[in-house]
């Protein structure tokens, strides 16, 4: 039976790494502005050692439970990466109707033309609330900027 | 001054936001797994050009319909709309099944109703009284008082101190990007200009409350596990209902507040410990899990009065009573405020604000007797188009705050990392209070020994310093001394030596 991957173990190197990076730039670092971040650093870095060697102790875990839904979690995170690359690309309203409509899509509603029209009509809500309600302005990204 | 704030919080802007927070709270409240953070988080960069007031009218319209609006997926479909809501599935959703979903909604109207009130009466009368407190005490008892909050908070982390030690470290080396709060000198920048202004908490909170719950739901089964059940009878008669219990709505208030007045205990613990207490006075505790009214009005008037008691050592210290208030704070400062003493000089602002956040009761209070059955539609969303609508908000969100999509790109990190936290039961508050508590913490550490003539010992002769200290002890020792008591006893036992 294949293990699954534990991720609170990664988790803990995570941030056992992080605290030891923060502690080791402390070092550089005049005193007055190294002296709290020195002594938050190492705290931190002895809580993650300590729960990570009592984890390990403990053994390997049957690991994290199998995602059942359709978009797995690296997926998601990668689809919201794309859509982030989308709006510097071609400006947050192209962007925003094809994360949306490809999203619904994928995530079950297999009528693409009911899927496009949720995602325009909500960009359309969306967009005009942003720019006309909140005055916040609309990255327009590379190409059309 | 009140009659001025009466008349500002009337002015037709205010009174829209209100009325736009109030409705923007109930929807997002309805919606399963986004609560207040989620509200406030995604409306706060969107207020940077309205009046102080205003945008504290409208934040706080959000926050209180929001917690209220989060009970309405924990009665109909048993999940909670938010951390404060985990109790009303408890006896909210038994009645839902009993046919009796409209007169659950109608008593958790009520129950959040009261229990704002409440906390409105003793935000009004407590924090003049910490507003003295505040001006006696200085760097010592500040540092202390950091310290207690991020302390409690650990403790309260669900029984694993050391996971919330561990979230509260790493958001204080979070806040410590940046400038440093004595000299100015740059640190932890890595090379990056974006990291000279520090992290800021709005890209933190959206990541890690909102983005997490669209990857969790996401991963998840698309599909609802528990029936869902529509409120086909009459709200009010909840509302009838409830008023028979005064005494519950009561004690459920008070345990609200006191729970929301003590730093970092929010209404995640408030309805819990409302719902237990209550189920403990009860002459039937029985039935308390089968549909019993008091067990779901304890834990909605609780929520509710912490919700606003989380405002009291807010406004009056500058320590958020919970990650939802850090938000406040940061709007506080956002619009020139400093929390503490100044915010209670700034001439007919706190009074507006006051009153705002009375009429934010009363606002959710009408729109829930009229409209909850409207907005418990909300549950029967489809994941489908949920999943992408929050990512859309949560974007706008981050990006809505300073311009730019680095902002949005460390909230997809912080969204990743919150989705692995949650699953593995870390308490993902904790971070946030770091992050907003660290400069304050280090500032005031430094000050306190610019005092006391940089000897260590300065934080223990200092009496309230020391006093603040020694409770945090307690409340850090005290899980482990209760099992120690409970074994005397059965070494005394007779016969205990066989």
């Amino acid at each position: 039976m294949s293990r699954r991957f534990d991720t609170e173990i990664v988790l803990l190197l995570f941030f056992s790494l992080a605290s030891g990076v923060f502690l080791a730039l402390t070092f550089s670092y005049p005193s007055t502005a190294a002296l709290f971040p020195k002594i938050i650093a190492f705290i931190t870095l002895f809580f993650s050692l300590y729960y990570l060697a009592g984890r390990l102790r403990k053994g390997r875990g049957k690991g994290d439970k199998k995602e059942e839904g359709a978009l797995p979690w690296h997926i998601s995170a990668i689809s919201m990466l794309v859509f982030l690359g989308l709006i510097y690309l071609a400006g947050l309203i192209p962007a925003m109707v094809l994360y949306i409509g490809f999203t619904i899509h994928i995530l079950g509603y297999r009528n693409p033309v009911r899927a496009a029209v949720i995602a325009v009509f909500s960009t359309a809500v969306l967009a005009s609330a942003m720019k006309w309600f909140f005055v916040i302005p609309i990255p327009m990204g590379l190409l059309f900027s | 001054m009140w009659l001025e704030g009466l008349e500002t919080v009337f002015q037709g802007t205010n009174l829209f936001y209100l009325l736009l927070g109030t409705a923007y709270g109930l929807l997002i409240g309805a919606l399963p797994g986004l609560g207040p953070n989620f509200g406030v988080a995604s409306m706060l960069p969107l207020t940077f050009n309205m009046d102080a007031s205003t945008a504290i009218i409208f934040l706080a319209a959000i926050h209180a319909s929001t917690a209220y609006g989060d009970s309405i997926a924990s009665i109909l479909i048993n999940t909670p709309g938010g951390a404060g809501s985990i109790a009303s599935c408890w006896d909210g959703y038994p009645l839902a099944r009993q046919g009796k979903a409209g007169l659950a909604l109608g008593v958790s109207t009520l129950g959040s109703a009261m229990g704002g009130i409440i906390g409105w009466i003793c935000l009004v009368f407590i924090s003049p009284i910490l507003v003295t407190v505040a001006l006696t005490i200085g760097p010592h008892e500040y540092t202390m008082l950091a310290l207690l909050a991020l302390s409690l908070l650990s403790v309260a982390a669900q029984g694993e101190t050391v996971k919330g030690f561990i979230l509260c470290g790493f958001g204080l080396l979070l806040s410590f990007m940046g400038s440093d709060p004595v000299n100015g000198f740059m640190r932890f920048t890595f090379g990056a200009s974006y990291f000279e202004d520090g992290i800021d908490i709005i890209p933190v909170v959206l990541g890690l409350f909102a983005l997490s719950q669209v990857i969790n739901l996401a991963a998840g089964k698309s599909s609802s596990i528990a029936e869902v059940f529509s409120p086909k009878d009459s709200v009010w008669k909840g509302v009838l209902e409830a008023l028979r219990y005064p005494v519950t709505i009561i004690r459920g208030g008070l345990f609200g507040i006191f729970l929301g007045i003590m730093p970092a205990l929010g209404i995640s613990t408030a309805n819990i410990v409302a719902y237990l207490a209550e189920k403990k006075a009860s002459k039937d505790p029985g039935s308390f899990g089968q549909g019993n009214v008091r067990g779901l009005l304890a834990p909605e008037t609780a929520k509710n009065a912490c919700v606003v008691g989380d405002l009291i050592p807010t406004f009056t210290l500058g320590i958020p009573g919970s990650s939802t208030t850090a938000l406040f704070l940061a709007a506080l400062m956002i619009h020139g405020i400093t929390p503490g003493p100044e915010f209670f000089q700034k001439g007919v602002l706190p009074y507006a604000v006051f009153i705002g956040i009375l009429l934010a009761q009363v606002a959710f209070f009408l729109g829930g007797l009229l409209s909850a059955k409207y907005f418990a539609k909300v549950v029967n969303i489809p994941t489908a188009v949920l999943v992408p609508l929050i990512t859309v908000l949560s974007f706008l969100g981050a990006y809505a705050f300073r311009n730019e999509l680095l902002d949005v790109l460390m909230t997809v990190f912080f969204g990743v990392l919150g989705y692995f936290l949650v699953r593995n039961k870390y308490p993902v508050a904790c971070i946030v209070l770091g992050l907003v508590l660290g400069q304050m913490l280090e500032g005031n550490f430094h000050r306190a020994l610019i005092i006391g003539d940089y000897k260590y010992t300065t934080f223990f002769t200092q009496p309230v310093s020391l006093g603040i200290f020694l409770v945090m002890v307690f409340f850090l020792v005290w899980p482990y001394i209760i099992p120690l008591f409970k074994r005397i006893p059965a070494y005394l036992r007779p016969g205990a030596d066989d």
